[in-house]
């Protein structure tokens, strides 16, 4: 009796929510917290792709690359990107939103135009660029040779690479956040501007004492998603440079990619890459989690 | 009470079917091994006793024009063929390719064949993961001497026959002919030795109209192994023990190409070789199509040497192989299909359509009256597979390509810089060997 009264409690309005969550718990389960755990594992092994005659090596992948220079290189790399990619990004998203926020037909042509990068491939996006800044045929080159005399090869010099990588991202992905923030904005209430307006503010000081801490919540998500997808960045450097020029832009990712997935297949020690960087992007996360939800409370 | 019997009847139903979906894909490796082969036995038993089809699996990465042709190809033979053998082919990028088929093979379901290049196949071999098919040669209707020598034997890893030929392509020699005559040279007959190469480099560049004399990419392991051989040099000895980047012949070769930068664009892809403003590079067959959609008036050859010095060239032979989970019944279907390939019609075929040069003695017949295509089987005689134990990747990125951007573009001392690089790649070498 007992038993069935336990039973059916499992089905009330309190619990039933559980088993509509069950399947994305299973996705999420098999597909997300598996994998993580078993590179943990790998990580400790000298395995290949073909899994066969794999030793256990405890932390010596993890002492290797300490003292591997291409990878310190990609960090440093990596951390260069997410210095300017993710800063530039929300400051220019942000004075976009709050220009554009509004429901009117500018507003809405500039926020759509703004999101059609969003929605190309990242691939076809590298594309056009290659062909568009190539030195020989690219028309950007030809323009810039107007002025200089010799054209100049962006994705080929060092010292233009990254920033023109660094662009692109932002290009690729700005009117994603822009969408974003205007949600935000738009969930502002507008007493606060009205009882501003009648104090005589104007609209710096509307954006900077109004729009900004009510936006908090709202650039902590952005804040903490765009940080996670820029230490992550993979495609468009693939596509473009593929890490050069002399691997000035060669990021994590990818050479994790070129370890694991080019001969000679080193799964185990790209996987103990792949958790040190899991291990530095929860440490940033939780930094960042921990500083923008202080912040938050001191303003709510 | 209406709503929760619909809402646990909906969870159920949910639960159900991810269960179906795990059930199907958790079965373990080795239980879908010993299906898939007991499967295949079946089947081509069967196939066998009472002529029923056979279906084979077929995984390549030709993903652009050349995929097309090879599927009509497919499909040609799937409608021909007497022995009820249909061929699924699915198409994937290179890098897909070799993501899967390791995978693929360790789990006991990779394809009855795939096709693969000397760039992709040592890690296999080291894994033993392809069968030999040196028996494919003796089979009924297959004459091996219409094969070149040097070609069938590209396959062949350690005396085992890994692969049956399918494509041979090298890279080769392109000039510009209306820039050559333009600036006054040669435009027939185009440079007959490395050293003219370099001096034809200097006369045909102009960066005022944005035109370049040659083409040198410190990320592009391919010119830099035709400027060793033009010297008589090589990345290393033939058995892959010993590093040879700082031999007399290795600095000549790097002080060419550092000589030669000077007349190339600093960023190139195919687009910079079709586009009209290159008087000379080196290049594979690929792009002749788009040399021809342009208009360009191009002359090709193989890539000539240093005065008194042997030429040489690296041959990227394509090879039909079969996975080891394939069983012996579905090898020799596949061994059909092969056949059918390694035809005079079917490799003149495909040279016709794709360009590429004809490696069948009969099929070259074909094109004695054609020197372009002609010239593209010459390399194909005395190329070899470039570092075929290991594969030029595994030391591209940490060997060649520093070692050329430290010459070409940091300006660094080249004998100093390739003793530097030659001990790494040794170190690589060694250890590969262990």
């Amino acid at each position: 009796m007992e038993s069935k009264i336990k039973f059916s409690k499992l089905f009330d309005k309190d619990h039933v929510g559980y088993f509509f969550i069950l399947p994305s718990l299973l996705i999420i389960f098999i597909f997300t917290i598996m994998p993580l755990f078993e590179a943990f594992g790998i990580a400790a092994t000298d395995m290949n792709i073909f899994m066969s005659k794999w030793n256990f090596t405890g932390m010596e992948n993890f002492i290797r690359s300490f003292q591997d220079e291409r990878l310190l290189n990609s960090f440093k790399n990596t951390a260069i990107f997410v210095l300017f990619n993710v800063p530039i990004q929300i400051a220019i998203s942000l004075v976009l939103a709050f220009w554009l926020y509004q429901s009117t037909w500018f507003g809405k042509f500039c926020r759509s135009v703004y999101y059609i990068p969003v929605l190309c491939s990242s691939t076809a996006v590298g594309i056009i660029f290659n062909l568009m800044l190539n030195s020989t045929v690219g028309y950007i080159p030809y323009i810039i040779s107007k002025f200089t005399g010799e054209p100049i090869a962006l994705f080929a010099e060092e010292k233009y690479a990254m920033a023109v990588i660094i662009f692109l991202a932002i290009w690729k992905s700005f009117g994603k956040t822009v969408i974003i923030l205007v949600s935000g904005i738009n969930n502002i209430s507008s007493t606060y501007f009205e009882a501003s307006e009648i104090d005589g503010a104007n609209k710096f000081q509307q954006f900077i004492y109004i729009t900004i801490p009510n936006l908090l919540p709202t650039l902590n998500f952005i804040l903490l998603t765009s940080i996670i997808g820029a230490f992550q960045v993979f495609d468009i450097v693939y596509v473009t440079t593929g890490g050069g020029p002399n691997f000035t832009t060669e990021t994590i990712v990818q050479y994790i990619y070129n370890r694991g997935f080019s001969a000679p297949y080193e799964v185990g020690y790209a996987s103990a890459m792949a958790v040190e960087l899991f291990i530095i992007i929860a440490v940033i996360i939780l930094f960042f989690k921990g500083f923008m939800e202080r912040k938050i409370e001191k303003t709510f | 009470m209406k709503k929760r019997v619909v809402a646990i009847v909906l969870a159920a139903m949910t639960a159900a079917s991810l269960a179906a979906c795990g059930g199907s894909g958790s079965s373990s490796a080795t239980d879908q091994t010993g299906a898939s082969t007991d499967q295949a036995e079946a089947s081509a038993d069967k196939a066998e006793a009472s002529g029923e089809p056979i279906t084979l699996s077929f995984w390549n990465g030709f993903t652009s024009g050349d995929g097309e042709v090879l599927q009509q190809i497919v499909d040609d033979f799937n409608a021909s063929n007497d022995k009820n053998i249909t061929i699924e082919m699915d198409v994937m990028p290179w890098d897909s390719f070799n993501e899967k088929l390791p995978a693929a093979i360790t789990a006991g379901n990779a394809p009855d064949f795939v096709l693969c290049s000397s760039g992709y196949y040592p890690p296999y071999v080291k894994e033993n993961s392809f069968q030999d098919v040196s028996d494919f040669y003796e089979m009924d209707g297959v004459n091996a001497d219409d094969f070149e020598e040097n070609v069938k034997d590209l396959l062949y890893y350690d005396g085992k026959c890994i692969g049956i030929p399918m494509q041979m392509v090298s890279h080769y020699f392109f000039w510009d002919k209306d820039l050559y005559e333009a600036a006054g040279l040669d435009a027939e007959n185009g440079p007959s030795t490395w050293e003219e190469i370099v001096e034809n480099a200097k006369i045909l560049t102009d960066k005022s109209k944005n035109q370049y004399g040659f083409n040198v990419d410190p990320a592009d392991n391919v010119v830099l192994q035709y400027a060793l051989f033009a010297q008589g040099g090589d990345l290393c000895n033939a058995d892959e023990t010993e590093a040879t980047l700082n031999t007399d012949a290795a600095v000549a070769a790097i002080s060419s190409l550092k000589e030669l930068s000077n007349y190339s664009p600093k960023d190139m892809d195919d687009n910079t070789f079709i586009s009209g403003q290159m008087g000379q590079f080196i290049n594979g067959p690929w792009i002749i199509s788009g040399l021809r959609e342009n208009d360009i008036n191009f002359g090709v050859k193989a890539v000539p040497a240093a005065e008194g010095k042997d030429p040489g060239a690296v041959v990227i032979p394509v090879g039909f192989s079969i996975p080891v989970t394939t069983s012996e019944e579905h090898k020799q279907a596949v061994y059909e299909f092969v056949k059918y390939w390694n035809t005079t019609d079917n490799c003149t075929r495909w040279t016709k359509e794709c360009g590429t040069p004809a490696y069948l003695k009969s099929a070259e017949e074909n094109f004695k009256d054609d020197p372009l295509t002609s010239a593209l089987s010459v390399p194909l005689q005395y190329g070899h597979v470039a570092c075929k134990k290991n594969g030029v990747s595994s030391f591209k990125t940490d060997v060649l390509q520093p070692m050329m951007e430290a010459v070409i573009n940091d300006n660094a001392d080249i004998p100093s810089t390739l003793d530097k690089y030659n001990a790494i790649l040794q170190e690589k070498l060694d250890k590969a060997a262990q």
